[in-house]
Parts: structure tokens; C-alpha cells; sequence
């Protein structure tokens, strides 16, 4: 697989033990061929992913390609278009909150640093209606439902999708709202804006862990990321 | 009087007192009085985790059994403030394991409860016996494994809206089979599936279980089972109300199992609802007081049909699915109704498509004579709409109206709409609560500050003009304890010239306003018993010139000076100097009292 051969070429150029500390995602049923487990287990900030072990495996696109090559489009979008598609059986067995932590390579987006759309601000004013977290996901799950029954386009309707991200050092998690965002750039400089106030920022990496109800969502849109780290 | 009752008549007395209104006032009327109270106080309620510490609390009210705290400001709710901001429970949960072990009832909304915080609570009260836990976050059930196996004696478990780290329904084992107490269970913010079988035996051997909220997961073929070993139940909120298709057979066990249901009062739930399951709820309705469909995505038609069975309602909560004809139905049939919520079931679409308009409140507000308590999202109004619900509903307590559009204008005249709310607060002489929206000038400040006297809690968004309208409500609304503002162009000159009200306040929130940075700096150091916070997430509001408005303020009165678990992006405007002064005041005075 090209990006695979792409990956274990980097690793071993740079002379860190990247691979020891590589967190992998990629849709069931492809092996990474460089996988090595015993490091995957060794290292305690991949424990949760031993979980997911039987269903995830691979090497896909590494991070700065994912910015680099100006597919900038949030590619959690199986469409290519802006909006998130989602998956029906992701937000059946999902229900409200997804959990998301997402590590990243903060020199990369130290340097592209954008800000959020001033469209994606002008149509969903934070806050407003004021309508509850709960209320929003309960109602957006269930109208996703709706049109899928009635073999609609299956397009993200109004509502919101919270997701947790936490950060490698910070003391506490934070929320996004990934239907607010419609492209990464977006949403990877809403976050680092979000984790800017911990003065450990420089050391920090935001780790990518997907529940297992996640995979089925990734799996079935497109394919997935993953990153260095450092 | 003091002298002519001994302490404990007094404190026989004062255990008929229960409103914590009634006990502030009794420990007021002398020190001997003060003493007494606060040795046989029981219940206490803290509106803001941060006014006071616990050692305080735990010293003046040695016997507590049950204590209810709120942590977030309100607009937590809707994602303005950040997450990290605080509310931690842990240290009072510390604080009372060690001084309190025979507390009973905690009560928390919107704090940050951990594991660690539940299996403390779960291995130090022995006696303990309700945990609500009302929009909290930070616990998974990992934490609720440790209650249930512990809490031999609990009778309430209510997670309402909480943000619960759901990684295994088998929590809900957990319960020994010796346990029987459950009296209320309310699960219904879990996302995953709770082991069936282990919630069937629990709800089996409890008898005294009135309250069951079950959460979507709960497939509808399962509810027969579990109210058939339950049927005592007084509150219950269904699961998914739907099946992969129609099932005529899941349809009767519904009716034979809500028939047998003789004490049910009050539904909820009704996720996902397939209509032809509406009818087994048919023969409880007449015996109704709450009905909470907010969920539920039905049709005017199904909405109408099963609300005509229920006239007995007092509490109504629904999606505006239901439509101003819909409205007009409950307005005929309900004539008891107190309390009306109507949501929107498509919040971001700016078009109107569900014929539900000011017209539906107007209808309830006239046919449904003790209707108290509204909150109605709708697209459009009219002054002479409000006019004729003020009119109507002199009775009014609790007002929230949500113009979904902000800066929607009166849509018949095209005017602002200060002249509506107007009326509704000349009116409504007892309203405690008011939340305004559409198109506001400061006009509607003037009447507010002018008649609202009663008002305890107003919130305010993309609103007035100037300072004058904050200055209005700050100098006019006497009784006023909560005070929330988003997007108005309030400024520092309102806030400086009222500081010594916002002592009298229990806190207020103002964001994306005009207050400068010097402003708050000013008010920090000036009033001593306020803890001025500064919340920017863009960085240290020092390193801008003190013009600059703040992102985000929040003040509140405190006792206990400023908090020491802020995180980074919140600023506190209290000076070193005075907290220092403060600590040595503190200590000459606790000197002072033993001697």
C-alpha cells in the first residue's frame, strides 16, 4: 500500500522510534505490514486501542498529507461535499456523544493557522437557540433515523454532534461540535485555539482513540488518518 | 423570648420548618436562635458551589443530611461556557465524608462529578440514600458500579441530562439481590444499552419503585416485561417507542401491560415513536398529570388524539410539531394545565415550516386558566400577542419566550417588541422568571426595571441599546438573584454605578457584552464580597489594553474569596493585597470568637 510504504519510510528516515508510539487507524480487514504489536502494547497511551485491536489495523495518510495535499475537506465526509455525512448505523448504536481524541502534529498546524469561516459563524450562532446539548444530539439522532427510513438523502440535518477531545497533558477534556466545522483546517485550528491556554502545549499530543462505534462510522465513509507523533 | 422557651422546644419548634427561606430567617432573629438553628439544620441549599466553602458549611451545620449545590452558570447549558471551567464536587464530597458520615441526600446540577467523587460518596455514607445528579458530567459507570454495590440503602439514582461515560451497561448488576429500597431510578441520558435482565430482577424486588425514566436503548418489545414486575410505578419514561415495524402483537402486550399501571401519573421518554403504538397508552391518559413528548416525532393529528384523552394535565412538554391548532386542542381539554414547554424540532432552519406561531400561546394562554409556567420557541410574534397573554395570564410566574430569529422585529407592525413584554411584566405582578428575545430596545429594560418587582431571574440575549437598559434592571428589579446577557451592548458604566447590587445577587453572567478589562479589574478590587472572573480562551486579558472588552464575565457573591481551581483561560480580578487583608481579618475574628 503506498501510503504504508510512505509511513515506513519516514519512520525509519528520522531515527526516533516513531512506531512505538504510532497510533493506527484503518478500515477492517487491511494489515499494515510494519505493524509491530508488541510495541503497540508496550506503550501505555495506546492501551485503549487493544480494545479496538481485532477491528483496526493499518497505516493510512499521514497527517501533514492530509493538509499538505489541500484535500482540506473534513474527511470524515464520504461525499466530498461539506457537509458530514453519518453514517445510519453510527448514529443508531452511537446515540448522543461521540468520544474523539485526536492527536496531532502541533508544528505542522502551528504554521496553518486559520480561523473559523466567518459563514459557518454567521449560520449557527454559538449558543444559540438556547437548546441543551442532550436535547440537540437526542433530536438530530432521531431525525437522521427519520429520513433514512423515508430513503432520503441521507444529509446532516440540523443539530449538533459533540465530540470530546483531550489532549495528552491537559488536565480536563474539551467539547466541539464537529457539525460546525465543514472543512479540518477549520476544525484542527478551532482546536488548537481551544488548547492553547496549557503551557505544555509544546509538549503535548492530542491522541486519536475511536470507540468502537466510531470505526463503524469511519469504516463506512472513507478512509482514515492517522499521525505522527512526537 | 429567648428566655422564656428552652433550647429544646425551640429546636421542636424549628423541625417543623422545612423552606430553607423560613430557617435563614429563623437563625436571623438572634444569636441564640442562630445557634439553635444551625444545630438541628438539615437540609441546605447552595445556589452557587462557590459562594461559600465547605468548611464553612460543615461548621455551621453539623447535622446535615441532605445538601443540594449547583456548580455552571445557567448558559453551561447551551455550550458558553468552557468546558474545564469547574464546578468540582470532589473537595465537598471530601470535606463531608470526614465530618458527616451520616449525610444522606446529595443533590447536585451542573457540576463535575468524577468516579473518584461517586465511590467516595459510595464507601462514607452508610446511611445514604438519594444521589440526583441534574446535567453533570466527568463519571462513567464505572462510578455507578460502586454505588450500586455499596449503597445498601439508596433510594433515588437520577442521572437526568447528565454526561455519563457509558462503557458497560452491567453496572445495573451491581445491585446486590438483597437490595430492595429503590424508590426512583432515572437513567434515561445513558446511550448504551443497561443489562435487561439484571433491571428487570431490581425493579422486581423493589416494591416501593414509583419513578422508572429508561433510555432509548431499551427496545419496546422489553417495556411489557419490566412494568409487568412494577406496576405500582407512579412516573415512567418509556425507551425507543418504536419497532422495526409495526408488531401487533408487542402493540397488546402495551395495552394489558399500561392497563395493569393503576398509579401512573406522569410519561415521558417516547424516542423514535411509531404512531400505531400510541394507542396502548390510551388507557392511562385519563389519569395523566405529565406528559413530556418532547421527543417525539408525531404529527399535529397523533398529537391532538392523545393529548384529548388527557385532561387531567398539568405539565405538558412537546415539539411544536404540535401546531397552533394542536394548541387550541389543549387549550379546550386541558383546563387544569400549569405548565406549557413547547421546543422546535428543526432550531437552525430560518424558514417557518410548522404552522405553529404566537397564535397557539394565545390560545392556551386563554383557554387554560391556571397555565403558570411557559417556555415557547417560535418564529414570529406580535406586541399585541403579548399584550393579550399578559392580559389573560395575569398569573404568570415563570415567562421564557424564544424568538428563534434574534432581532425578530414584531411581525405584524415590523416594531421592536418592548412594548409586549411590557405588558407582560405590568401584568404579571408575580413573575419570578422572564427570558426575552426578538427585537429589544432599551425601552423594555425601562419596564421592566418599572414593574417587574417580583422578578428573580432574568436572561437576556441580542438585546437594548445601551447602558441604560442594564442600568434600568440593576436599579429597578429589587428581588432580582440571576442575572444572564449574552450579545448586548451593556458596558462598564451600568455595572460600576450598580456594583453594590450585584452583592445582593446570587451572580451575573455577561458574555460577547461591552465590558472592558479595567472595568472588572475596578469592580474585583472595589467590592470585597464579589468574585469578579474573567473568562478568555484568546489569552491573558492583561496583555490588552484595559479597553478592550472582556469575551466573557462572570460575578458572583462569595464568602469564600476567590476559588483556587481556575483554569487557564479564566482570570480572577481580585488583587493579592486584599485576599491577604481578608485571611488576617478572618483570623482576628475567628480569634475574637473563642475567646
Amino acid at each position: 500500500m503506498e501510503s504504508s510504504e510512505k509511513f515506513s519510510q519516514r519512520s525509519s528516515n528520522n531515527g526516533l522510534n516513531l512506531k512505538a508510539t504510532k497510533l493506527r487507524l484503518g478500515l477492517p480487514g487491511s494489515e499494515s505490514p510494519e505493524r509491530d504489536d508488541d510495541d503497540v502494547f508496550e506503550d501505555k497511551n495506546v492501551y485503549p486501542l487493544c480494545m479496538l485491536k481485532s477491528l483496526v489495523s493499518g497505516a493510512k495518510r499521514g497527517f501533514s498529507d492530509a493538509i499538505d495535499v489541500g484535500s482540506s475537506k473534513w474527511i470524515l465526509s464520504g461525499n466530498g461535499g461539506s457537509e458530514i455525512g453519518m453514517s445510519k448505523d453510527c448514529i443508531n448504536k452511537q446515540g448522543s456523544v461521540l468520544k474523539e481524541k485526536v492527536e496531532k502534529s502541533s508544528n505542522h498546524l502551528n504554521e496553518k493557522k486559520s480561523q473559523i469561516t466567518s459563514s459557518a459563524a454567521k449560520e449557527q450562532v454559538v449558543g444559540w437557540p438556547p437548546i441543551r446539548s442532550f436535547r440537540k444530539n437526542s433530536m438530530a439522532s432521531q431525525s437522521q433515523k427519520n429520513d433514512d427510513e423515508d430513503d432520503e438523502d441521507v444529509e446532516a440535518k440540523s443539530g449538533c454532534l459533540y465530540v470530546k477531545v483531550s489532549m495528552d497533558g491537559a488536565p480536563y477534556l474539551r467539547k466541539v461540535d464537529l457539525k460546525f466545522f465543514s472543512t479540518y483546517m477549520e476544525l484542527s485550528s478551532a482546536l488548537e485555539k481551544m488548547f492553547s491556554c496549557f503551557t505544555i502545549k509544546n509538549h503535548s499530543k492530542m491522541r486519536l482513540i475511536m470507540p468502537q462505534s466510531m470505526i463503524y462510522f469511519i469504516s463506512e465513509v472513507c478512509p482514515v488518518f492517522e499521525f505522527d507523533t512526537f | 423570648m429567648e428566655h422564656t422557651f428552652p433550647q429544646k422546644v425551640l429546636e421542636h419548634l424549628f423541625s417543623f420548618i422545612d423552606s430553607n427561606k423560613d430557617r435563614n430567617a429563623i437563625s436571623l432573629v438572634s444569636k441564640s436562635w442562630y445557634e439553635i438553628e444551625r444545630r438541628c439544620r438539615k437540609k441546605i441549599f447552595i445556589g452557587n458551589c462557590y459562594a461559600v466553602s465547605p468548611t464553612t458549611v460543615i461548621k455551621r451545620f453539623p447535622e446535615l443530611r441532605s445538601i443540594t449545590l449547583k456548580g455552571k452558570p445557567h448558559f453551561a447549558d447551551f455550550n458558553l461556557v468552557p468546558d474545564g471551567w469547574g464546578g468540582y464536587v470532589h473537595s465537598w464530597i471530601e470535606a463531608m465524608a470526614v465530618n458527616i458520615p451520616l449525610l444522606e441526600e446529595i443533590r447536585l446540577k451542573r457540576m463535575v462529578v468524577t468516579d473518584e467523587s461517586l465511590e467516595l460518596i459510595a464507601k462514607s455514607f452508610k446511611n445514604f440514600k438519594v444521589l440526583v445528579l441534574i446535567s453533570c458530567e466527568g463519571f462513567s459507570t464505572d462510578g455507578l458500579e460502586t454505588i450500586a454495590s455499596n449503597c445498601r440503602n439508596l433510594e433515588e439514582l437520577n442521572l437526568q441530562e447528565s454526561d455519563v461515560d457509558d462503557l458497560s451497561g452491567d453496572w445495573i448488576c451491581y445491585f446486590p439481590d438483597s437490595y430492595t429500597s429503590l424508590v426512583s431510578l432515572n437513567i434515561s441520558c445513558l446511550n448504551n444499552e443497561v443489562n435487561l435482565s439484571a433491571l428487570e430482577g431490581l425493579l422486581g424486588r423493589c416494591p416501593n419503585l414509583q419513578t422508572l425514566c429508561l433510555n432509548h436503548a431499551v427496545p419496546l418489545d422489553q417495556l411489557p416485561s419490566l412494568l409487568s414486575r412494577c406496576p405500582q410505578l407512579v412516573e415512567l419514561g418509556t425507551g425507543v417507542y418504536s419497532t422495526e415495524e409495526m408488531r401487533p402483537e408487542v402493540l397488546s402486550s402495551l395495552i394489558t401491560a399500561f392497563s395493569g399501571c393503576k398509579q401512573l401519573k406522569s410519561l415521558s421518554g417516547f424516542w423514535n415513536v411509531l404512531p400505531s403504538y400510541l394507542p396502548a397508552v390510551y388507557p392511562i391518559c385519563p389519569r395523566l398529570t405529565s406528559l413530556n413528548l418532547s421527543y417525539a416525532i408525531i404529527q399535529s393529528s397523533d398529537i391532538v388524539k392523545l393529548i384529548g384523552q388527557c385532561p387531567n394535565l398539568l405539565r405538558l412538554w412537546v415539539l411544536d410539531y404540535i401546531e397552533d391548532v394542536g394548541l387550541e386542542a389543549v387549550a379546550a381539554s386541558c383546563k387544569d394545565l400549569q405548565e406549557l414547554r413547547v421546543f422546535p424540532s428543526d432550531p437552525s432552519c430560518l424558514e417557518p415550516n410548522i404552522a405553529l406561531t404566537e397564535r397557539g400561546l394565545v390560545s392556551v394562554s386563554k383557554g387554560c386558566p391556571k397555565l403558570q409556567s411557559v417556555l415557547y420557541f417560535c418564529r414570529q410574534m406580535s406586541n399585541a400577542a403579548l399584550d393579550a397573554i399578559a392580559q389573560n395570564r395575569p398569573n404568570l410566574t415563570r415567562f421564557r419566550l424564544c424568538i428563534l430569529e434574534p432581532h425578530t422585529p414584531d411581525y405584524l407592525t415590523l416594531q421592536p417588541l418592548d412594548s409586549g413584554f411590557g405588558a407582560i411584566v405590568e401584568h404579571c405582578k408575580d413573575l419570578q422568571r422572564l427570558s426575552l428575545s426578538g427585537l429589544l430596545t432599551d425601552r423594555v429594560f425601562e419596564h421592566i426595571g418599572t414593574h417587574a418587582k417580583k422578578l428573580e431571574m432574568l436572561s437576556v440575549a441580542f438585546a437594548g441599546d445601551s447602558d441604560l437598559g442594564l442600568h434600568y434592571v440593576l436599579s429597578g428589579c429589587e428581588n432580582l438573584r440571576k442575572l444572564e446577557i449574552r450579545d448586548c451592548p451593556f458596558g462598564d458604566e451600568a455595572l460600576l454605578v450598580n456594583a453594590a447590587k450585584l452583592e445582593t445577587m446570587r451572580s451575573l453572567w455577561m458574555s460577547s457584552c461591552s465590558v472592558s478589562f479595567g472595568a472588572c479589574k475596578l469592580l474585583g478590587q472595589k467590592m470585597p464580597r464579589l468574585n469578579v472572573e474573567v473568562i478568555d480562551e484568546s489569552g491573558p486579558p492583561d496583555s490588552r489594553p484595559d479597553n478592550c472588552p472582556v469575551e466573557k464575565l462572570y460575578i458572583y457573591r462569595s464568602i469564600a474569596g476567590p476559588r483556587l481551581d481556575m483554569p487557564g483561560f479564566v482570570w480572577t480580578m481580585k488583587d493579592d493585597s486584599s485576599r491577604r487583608l481578608e485571611l488576617d481579618v478572618a483570623g482576628v475574628e475567628a480569634q475574637f470568637r473563642n475567646l
